[in-house]
């Protein structure tokens, strides 16, 4: 089972809370949205990071986040 | 000009719209002009279209005008790998950034002799309104 990250770009504002709790995965682009280190618009959450994922979803500002499991 | 048929080159009928380009105009020009207003079209819901469609048009324009700087192309490309990095949806509610990104790459390749001739301060057509 795979845990990705998926963003909703109609509520995402790009406060970049989440670029900062999850720096493994995700950072900033030129405007301060988030974008995926592995370059895919639903960034796989390695296993470790599964805790820090679900931080990054529940302080997004926007409520933007949401944990996928597939 | 269907899917099918057109993927077998690697290419898409996109958004649908043909436009057949006169032997006098540059292809570089005429795909600044669609890049410019497709960025004018952006629905204004999403942070990395809002913003990267008109950086990445403005940017081809600058190669467009012949205004050279270095790594012109290469920030042309990384702009629009932002929107669409691959042949995947990318980071947006709708398909209006990626459609835009992949016109913009493709249309470098296709005319990748104008954009040498446009690097080199040149232009191959004989007739250019910009």
């Amino acid at each position: 089972m795979v845990t990705r990250l998926h963003v909703d770009w109609t509520a995402c504002d790009g406060r970049g809370t989440c670029t900062e709790l999850l720096e493994e995965v995700l950072v900033e682009d030129d405007w301060g949205f988030p974008t995926a280190r592995d370059g895919s618009p639903q960034p796989v959450v390695p296993e470790g990071l599964e805790q820090a994922a679900q931080h990054a979803v529940d302080r997004c500002p926007l409520l933007a986040l949401r944990l996928v499991r597939d | 000009m269907s899917r099918a048929a057109l993927s077998a080159f690697g290419a898409s009928p996109g958004a649908g719209v043909v436009i057949a380009l006169p032997e006098s105009s540059c292809g570089l020009v005429e795909t600044a002009r669609i890049a410019n207003y497709l960025a004018r079209e952006v629905a204004g819901q999403c942070g990395p279209c809002v913003n990267g469609l008109p950086r990445m048009a403005e940017t081809l324009s600058d190669l467009a005008r012949r205004r050279h700087r270095p790594g012109l192309v290469a920030e042309v490309e990384r702009l629009a790998r932002l929107v669409n990095k691959r042949q995947v949806p990318g980071r947006g509610a709708c398909r209006h950034p990626d459609g835009t990104a992949r016109l913009v790459l493709s249309g470098l390749r296709a005319f990748d002799a104008d954009v040498q001739a446009h690097l080199a301060g040149r232009c191959l057509a004989t007739e250019v309104a910009w």
